[in-house]
């Protein structure tokens, strides 16, 4: 773990949700994954989208789409995908702020499946160059 | 940046990217991190990214290293000739276990299919094959596909395939069915300028029922259930939807037997009496297995068997005579073989008797 995990692993127990989030779809994923436990109403904790919009209604439960609100949550949001022991599909649709997510995924183990849609990794949303990436 | 995912995580099994822009160096980079991926990589797709040729060749031949890989999709990925040749050096000498291969959407043409199509033979793993749009392929070459499925040992299940020269395809894909016993789903896309017409579609209705003849049916294909034509449906048979359904029963020795007692109200005994009447108990006992199989129709068991008999005793009358009076012989000379035996014994039984009352007598000095 380099620096910047050990300041996640610091704050990660005792950090507010409603501090590193910008909605409260947003916030139920996180506090989801930072739980890091099988779902409780079914498998929404396997799934996550990294997305435009959120497609459910606000609240809701078992959401499982993340819209990025800047650098900030997005590493929050890779570091616990990072942790999770129970997340099996990521999907990214929205590109932006992906280095600081990504560096988290790079911790990942119990991904399956991961998938990339419309992403210009030559330049636009957030990527600049596939190497951000992959 | 995710190196270290592709390198480490052994739960990964499907890599996705679709639709998005790559660019050379990214294409670079893509067939490093598959190249490193873990064992547990089972699924590579890649839709629409706007690669070149080049760095198709690439990606391919990065997938080498994974020759466990179980399913490649390669849709609309733009591949030529040379991609053709990288995969099917791919296919020949690495990844000999794949199940699904999706090469839809890409400039294939026939000497692609030429590359291809030998290959593709050999893969006696693969379930699922999808060549669909690619236009640039003639006749000839969904000829050459077509030789995967009479390929002894192929187990291929789905099939999607462009059929964008009229009847010729669809004929073509027919005959090669005529043998193959894995198929299940057959996609034919069409182009609207040419379509099947009524040649095409009786193709297919012979393939599943031929009911030209009681064996021809037996011997028709019993495996094909779903094929997919988009256009024309005028032109299907009556028959044709029926024994598709008919095919989907798991059971293969009830498809043909139903198909027999629908399309075949009498059957014509006279193949079999060459063999007088040894065949006639084994057609009433397969009409009376058949009669346990349930139909949406009314199967007329007890006619048919009645009908059989009648037609080996109306053609052979003296036969039947003959065997009538030799079969009353034979019970005559068993029942008096019997009738002597049973002679025999009490004979037997009065002389063990009489010696017995004679040993009695002297022991008792009755005589005296």
């Amino acid at each position: 773990m380099n620096n910047s995990n050990n300041m996640y692993d610091e704050q990660a127990d005792t950090i507010r949700m409603e501090d590193i989030t910008t909605d409260i779809n947003n916030r139920i994923v996180l506090r989801r994954l930072r739980n890091n436990k099988y779902g409780e109403y079914g498998d929404e904790n396997e799934y996550l989208w990294i997305q435009n919009h959120h497609d459910e209604a606000d609240g809701f439960e078992t959401c499982t789409d993340y819209v990025p609100g800047g650098p900030f949550d997005m590493g929050w949001l890779g570091y616990f995908v990072g942790k999770s022991n129970v997340l099996r599909n990521l999907s990214i649709v929205n590109g932006s702020f992906l280095t600081p997510f990504l560096r988290g995924v790079n911790h990942n183990k119990s991904i399956n499946e991961i998938s990339f849609y419309d992403i210009d990794m030559l330049g636009g949303g957030g990527v600049y160059n596939a190497g951000f990436i992959l | 940046m995710l190196d270290s995912f592709f390198k480490n995580n052994d739960n990964l099994t499907q890599i996705r990217i679709s639709n998005c822009i790559l660019g050379n160096e990214g294409c670079r980079l893509l067939a490093l991190a598959i190249g490193c991926c873990s064992k547990s990589l089972q699924a590579v797709m890649l839709t629409n990214n706007h690669i070149e040729e080049e760095e198709m060749v690439t990606v391919i031949t990065s997938l080498r290293f994974n020759p466990q890989l179980k399913q490649i999709e390669l849709f609309r990925s733009d591949l030529h000739k040379n991609g053709c040749l990288a995969l099917a050096t791919l296919l020949e000498y690495s990844t000999t276990r794949l199940q699904n291969l999706n090469l839809s959407s890409n400039q294939i043409d026939d000497d692609g299919i030429d590359i291809l199509a030998p290959v593709l033979t050999k893969l006696s793993h693969l379930e699922s094959l999808n060549l669909c749009q690619n236009t640039l392929v003639t006749a000839r070459g969904w000829q050459r596909v077509a030789t995967i499925l009479a390929a002894p040992n192929t187990n291929l299940k789905y099939l999607k395939v462009d059929k964008n020269d009229g009847d010729q395809a669809a004929v073509v894909f027919a005959d090669a069915l005529t043998n193959n016993n894995t198929l299940r789903r057959l996609s034919l896309i069409c182009t609207p300028m040419r379509t099947m017409t009524a040649k095409g579609w009786n193709a297919f209705s012979n393939l599943v029922c031929d009911t030209s003849s009681v064996n021809s049916t037996f011997r028709s294909n019993h495996t094909l259930s779903t094929l997919y034509v988009s256009e024309n449906i005028q032109f299907e048979p009556p028959h044709l939807r029926a024994s598709l359904e008919l095919n989907e029963k798991n059971d293969k020795k009830v498809v043909p037997i139903v198909k027999v007692l629908k399309h075949h109200n009498d059957f014509d005994m006279k193949p079999f009496f060459e063999w007088e009447f040894k065949v006639l108990p084994l057609v009433i006992g397969w009409l009376e297995r058949a009669s346990a199989y349930t139909t949406d129709f009314d199967a007329n068991i007890e006619e048919r068997k009645l009908s059989s008999i009648y037609q080996f005793i109306r053609n052979m009358p003296v036969l039947y005579v003959e065997s009538r009076l030799r079969n009353e012989l034979e019970d005559i000379l068993s029942e008096v073989s019997q009738m002597e035996e049973e002679e025999r014994e009490r004979k037997l039984r009065k002389q063990l008797l009489q010696e017995r009352k004679k040993i009695i007598i002297e022991k008792l000095g009755v005589g005296k």
